[in-house]
Parts: C-alpha cells; structure tokens; sequence
C-alpha cells in the first residue's frame, strides 16, 4: 500500500510532463522537446535509422520544418506505469496537419516512452514510435490505421 | 540500493532471454509464462495495438505462420533499467523467417508483482521505409 501512495504524485508529474512535451511539439520548439530527454536518450523513431543515441535537436528541427503550421498530435490511450525513479507509459498518437510539400498528413502511430528521474524531475531515457508493417509480402508501412 | 538494481537488471535480463529462446522454439506457454493479464503489445505486423492475454497470444500465432523453429529471434543489444518494482528494457533484434533476415527494435515495460518481474508492455517495430 505503500507504493500505492508513492506511486500516484508520480503518475501526476509524468503526465504534466506528457503534455509539456506534447505542447512543445505541437508548437514546433526543438529546444523545448529536448528538454524533456535524459543525456543518453535513445530514440527509435518512426523513421529510418534503426536508432539514434542523444538528443537529436537537429533533426526535430529538420522534421518541424517539413510542416506548414501547428502540428496535430492527440495523445489517446495514454497508460502510465510508474514507481519512485523508473516508469514507462505508451499511447496512441494521431498525426495530422499540412506539409510544405502540399500533402496533409493523418497518421496514427503508436508511442512508448521509458522515464527515469533524475535530479528530482523525470526525463525521457528512450522514446519507441511506430506504425506497424504490412506482412503481405510488400512491407509497406501501415500509415493508414485507425484504432 | 544498487545492488537490488542490479539483482533486479539480471533478472529481467535471464527473463527476456528466457522469452526469446521460447519464441526460437514456439513453445506458447513459456512465451506467455511472465506476461500480466493487461499486457498491451503493438506488434510488427498490424492492429495499431492488441490488448489483454489472449489478443497478445494471437500475435504469435500470426508470427508462427512466417517464423519457423530454430530461425533467428535474437537479441543483439539489450539494455535494462530497473528501479524497485518498475523497469524498463530496450534491445535491438535480429528476426528470421523471412527473406531477408531483418533486425527489429523491442522496448519493453515490466513490473514486480508478488515478488515476480512480469511484462505489461510489449513494443515491436521496423522503422518506415517511404
């Protein structure tokens, strides 16, 4: 019952920490999303490459400039397991907004983020988004489900 | 303290070994044998995500029909971290069955319950080719 009590301001801290990160990317502010991630975060990102290891400020900056005006991200299903100094939560996140390219983007991807606290404030250690993969043989990217 | 982190990261680490070796093998109940009830997986393959026990039974049977026994379900690196009741693990894999032979990130979510470390979360993926 102990962890009970304990576990619960964490939960809290986490999912304000959720929705500033969430905020931030909607805004488009890089400095702001890395913030958020621990010194030796590694990332397994939607895209290619297979990993990435560091906050990757460049290539949030690359990515925001690809969309036109705010990005559209709705976290749904947000689950959040969390003990004193170790948590981790996933959710689904719909994608939408319009790109520079013209196209309008509507995509709904899965996200996992493992936490650690340190310092007394809890910080993204790994990120995992995906879609999942067509096994029909073509391997395409499956960007066309909904939950 | 650091030494129940590190109790707990061998552990978790003898269990996802344990895991894998069960899916080389298709043995279902080994796969299955540290999974809470409320596991939620998002798999390579679709739906976006399965959820409880039997919906994360039915992903194996889906990767049993590509995946042949003894094939590769390796783990390349793995790194875990643990606190008292709440860890995480994060591991690149290499999957066999299909042509060619392909490496996956796993991310997974675990928890102490009674005593024993158990999987709630299971994140499987290849990144999207355009």
């Amino acid at each position: 019952m102990a962890n009970q009590t304990l576990t619960k301001p964490a939960e809290a801290q986490i999912r304000s920490m959720i929705d500033s990160w969430a905020q931030a990317i909607r805004a488009k502010d890089a400095a702001a999303v890395v913030a958020h991630q621990a010194q030796d975060f590694v990332q397994f990102d939607f895209a290619p490459p297979l990993q990435t290891v560091g906050p990757n400020s460049k290539g949030l900056q690359d990515w925001f400039g690809t969309w036109r005006g705010r990005i559209g991200f709705e976290i749904t299903d947000l689950h959040i397991t969390a003990g004193d100094d170790v948590a981790f939560s996933h959710a689904l996140i719909h994608l939408t907004g319009s790109r520079t390219d013209g196209s309008e983007s509507d995509v709904w991807f899965r996200n996992t983020l493992c936490l650690s606290k340190v310092g007394g404030v809890w910080k993204i250690a790994h990120g995992h988004e995906s879609v999942p993969m067509h096994m029909d043989g073509s391997f395409r990217a499956a960007i066309d489900l909904k939950p | 303290m650091m030494q129940q982190a590190e109790t707990a990261e061998r552990q978790i680490r003898t269990l996802i070994e344990s895991w894998a070796d069960a899916v080389r093998r298709h043995v279902l109940p080994a796969i299955l044998a540290h999974h809470e009830q409320n596991i939620v997986m998002f798999d390579v393959p679709p739906p976006l995500q399965s959820r409880g026990m039997d919906e994360y039974k039915k992903t194996w049977d889906l990767f049993f029909k590509y995946h042949k026994p003894s094939q590769a379900f390796d783990i390349e690196e793995l790194e875990i971290t643990a606190g008292e009741d709440v860890a995480f693990a994060v591991a690149i894999m290499r999957c066999g069955g299909l042509l060619p032979e392909f490496p996956f990130r796993l991310t997974v979510g675990l928890r102490k319950i009674d005593g024993d470390w158990q999987i709630v979360h299971e994140h499987h993926s290849v990144p999207a080719e355009d």
